[in-house]
């Protein structure tokens, strides 16, 4: 069984799956946010737990954290560092709704749209949703075979002229 | 250990990158942020105060003052959507929802001259639509438009009038 399981996520096939996965779906997941800034930031302000004067620097940078880490793993470049990121911003999501349902207050994740006011996400399908992708984001971390599909040649990274991390 | 410093030094540079693209973006955009929002309820309705932002704080009462305005006989306008407001507003107030408004403005732009005195409010310092309500109203030539940040929330919890 435990063969099995390092044979099924050590296969090329499955890495490369989870990262096109995470990396479209960080990609589809940013447009909004960086079309509307403005909303981003209502949006994080609505966490209530990020101080007043961070609120707007975060909705600036946040999507582009997102775009940059997802067309880096859709093309291979970097993967491991994007998938590390990405699971940083996951950790951070999860911490932050986990608060927020333990406090029992209600928000708009903004994960991938907007709500109108008054409308607020569940808490405990946005947790299950994001652990999910965490895991995925492990698969690429902790991948150590040839990557299949990665800006790199004979193994070597392009850009970094060196094995993709 | 190499591959760690190679991951790290990977996300060094993707971070570099990102933050780069994030500033340079948000000032070329139309739809730009300032880099400090107002965030502060105390200080009036909240805003990420984005470049062609419609939240002006010069508009902005409270509840002492609009209730001044509502002893007065001032025109209030609720900005709330049409079903909140059949569920209870400021007595007397004229439901404008924000988001149907140049369907339900015709008849009140017949009714009312442009210098009249009109208070807009929504649910609260959270809420930017009656800053919105207002902004709408001065482009079609109100001249004297304010907001009533606390919104009927604060109105009611206060006992003053309203009704369904």
């Amino acid at each position: 069984m435990k063969t099995k399981l390092a044979a099924f996520f050590g296969n090329p096939y499955v890495e490369l799956a989870c990262r096109l996965f995470l990396g479209g779906l960080f990609v589809y997941s940013c447009v909004h946010k960086i079309m509307h800034p403005a909303d981003m930031a209502k949006v994080i302000y609505g966490y209530k737990i990020m101080p007043g004067v961070t609120i707007n620097v975060l909705a600036i940078m946040l999507p582009f954290f997102e775009l940059v880490c997802g067309l880096c793993l859709v093309f291979g470049i970097w993967p491991r560092s994007a998938a590390v990121l990405i699971n940083g911003m996951l950790l951070i999501f999860i911490v932050a709704i986990s608060y927020n349902l333990m406090r029992g207050l209600q928000f708009d994740c903004g994960c991938f749209g907007f709500h109108k006011a008054g409308e607020f996400s569940d808490p405990r399908e946005l947790l299950v949703r994001d652990m999910v992708y965490f895991g995925i984001t492990l698969v690429v971390i902790l991948y150590q075979g040839t990557r299949k599909f990665t800006i790199k040649t004979k193994n070597r990274c392009l850009i970094l002229n060196k094995t993709a991390a | 250990m190499a591959a760690i410093i190679n991951t790290s030094k990977g996300c060094i540079v993707i971070a570099l990158i990102a933050i780069a693209l994030a500033f340079i973006v948000n000032a070329l955009s139309p739809r730009g942020i300032a880099l400090v929002g107002q965030w502060d309820t105390a200080k009036g309705v909240i805003s990420a105060k984005a470049k062609h932002d419609f939240i002006n704080q010069a508009r902005e009462i409270d509840l002492p003052k609009a209730q001044e305005y509502f002893n007065e006989g001032v025109l209030f306008v609720d900005a709330r959507a049409a079903e909140d407001y059949a569920a209870g507003h400021i007595r007397g107030a004229i439901s404008l929802p924000v988001d149907n408004f140049f369907s339900v403005f015709g008849p009140f732009r017949q009714a009312y001259p442009d210098s009249t005195l009109i208070v807009a409010y929504c649910s609260g310092r959270e809420c930017p639509d009656s800053h919105e309500l207002a902004e709408n109203l001065e482009n079609a030539g109100y001249v004297h438009v304010k907001v009533f940040i606390d919104g009927f929330p604060a109105w009611k919890s206060e006992g003053l009038p309203v009704e369904n």
